[in-house]
């Protein structure tokens, strides 16, 4: 069962490596012929829904705070965290970051009405359970070179369960 | 690779082990509980890694009779220092140890590294360190 694993790791690896391998070839030819780089697209990554899930719960730190400015002091350090993993996810998935992704709605940038909206303490602390446990399901089943980052994702979620508690 | 990771980790809860022995007597009563079962959860996992080591045939390192403190403990704050300490520390040897090992042994790494997040928050809270969060637990 193990062996079975980590072939799939290396498989998965090996993807990744041809997809960044492709990427570069793209990139240097895109110097020579515009077209050539969309014709080799980079696969999505498997952490893009993790990426989006993120942006979605930093956005609700930012609408609540906005809303009101009086909880920055106890929920801007999680705010940051979540927009420093944020950060970190964005170069871990490097050129496998899809577009959809990477435009994820931020209200404090937006203010658009669709955007997230303020939520009362509970709704964050229930969130963030839900987080805390998803990141942990990402940590179990990503290859092993992305334990440590999604580990310590998991972990900084479980702190946040506590302050807010 | 793997019980080598998972033998630094045995030594980080020995030590863990150790310190709480020495700041558990500098705490108040309303502190002390929560030294408790933080000492008891290091315990705990100290002795799910040697089961693990031996299942693997390794070597299981064994506590050392004493250990060096990085400051003398005198006090509640001393001792609250400490226990930060000893949860930072022991949950880099985690967050280390997560890269190298898969399947069972990861999960026992992801879910020790987020106690002693846990642990170290609760350590800030009471210790009145702001904030009481890092953004990267182990890293």
């Amino acid at each position: 069962m193990r062996t079975g694993e980590k072939g799939r790791v290396h498989s998965r690896r090996a993807v990744l490596a041809a997809a960044v391998g492709l990427a570069g070839v793209a990139a240097t030819g895109a110097c020579d012929d515009p077209g050539s780089a969309a014709s080799h697209p980079v696969p999505p990554d498997p952490l893009n829904p993790f990426y989006r899930d993120t942006a979605a719960l930093l956005g609700r730190y930012e609408a609540t705070i906005a809303a009101q400015p009086g909880l920055a002091g106890r929920l801007g350090p999680i705010r940051d965290a979540h927009r420093a993993h944020l950060q970190a996810l964005a170069r871990e998935i490097g050129p496998g970051l899809d577009a959809q992704s990477s435009a994820a709605p931020s209200a404090g940038a937006s203010g658009d009405s669709t955007g997230p909206q303020p939520a009362p303490l509970t709704s964050l602390l229930a969130a963030e359970k839900q987080a805390a446990s998803a990141a942990r399901s990402v940590c179990l089943t990503a290859p092993s070179y992305r334990a440590a980052l999604l580990g310590s994702i998991a972990a900084a979620r479980a702190t946040h369960v506590v302050v807010l508690s | 690779m793997t019980a080598e990771r998972l033998a630094d980790a045995l030594r980080a809860e020995h030590a863990a082990i150790y310190a709480y022995g020495v700041l558990g007597a500098r705490l108040d009563a309303a502190t002390l509980p929560v030294a408790t079962a933080a000492e008891a959860a290091h315990r705990q996992r100290r002795d799910a890694l040697i089961l693990r080591l031996n299942a693997l045939h390794a070597t299981a390192p064994p506590a050392e009779p004493a250990y060096a403190l990085p400051a003398p403990v005198t006090d509640r704050a001393s001792a609250l220092t400490l226990m930060i300490g000893v949860e930072e520390r022991c949950a880099g040897v985690w967050g280390q140890a997560l890269a190298a090992v898969s399947g069972d042994d990861r999960q026992l790494a992801v879910d020790a590294l987020t106690d002693c997040a846990v642990r170290a928050t609760r350590a800030r809270t009471l210790a009145g360190v702001t904030p009481a969060t890092v953004p990267f637990p182990g890293r």
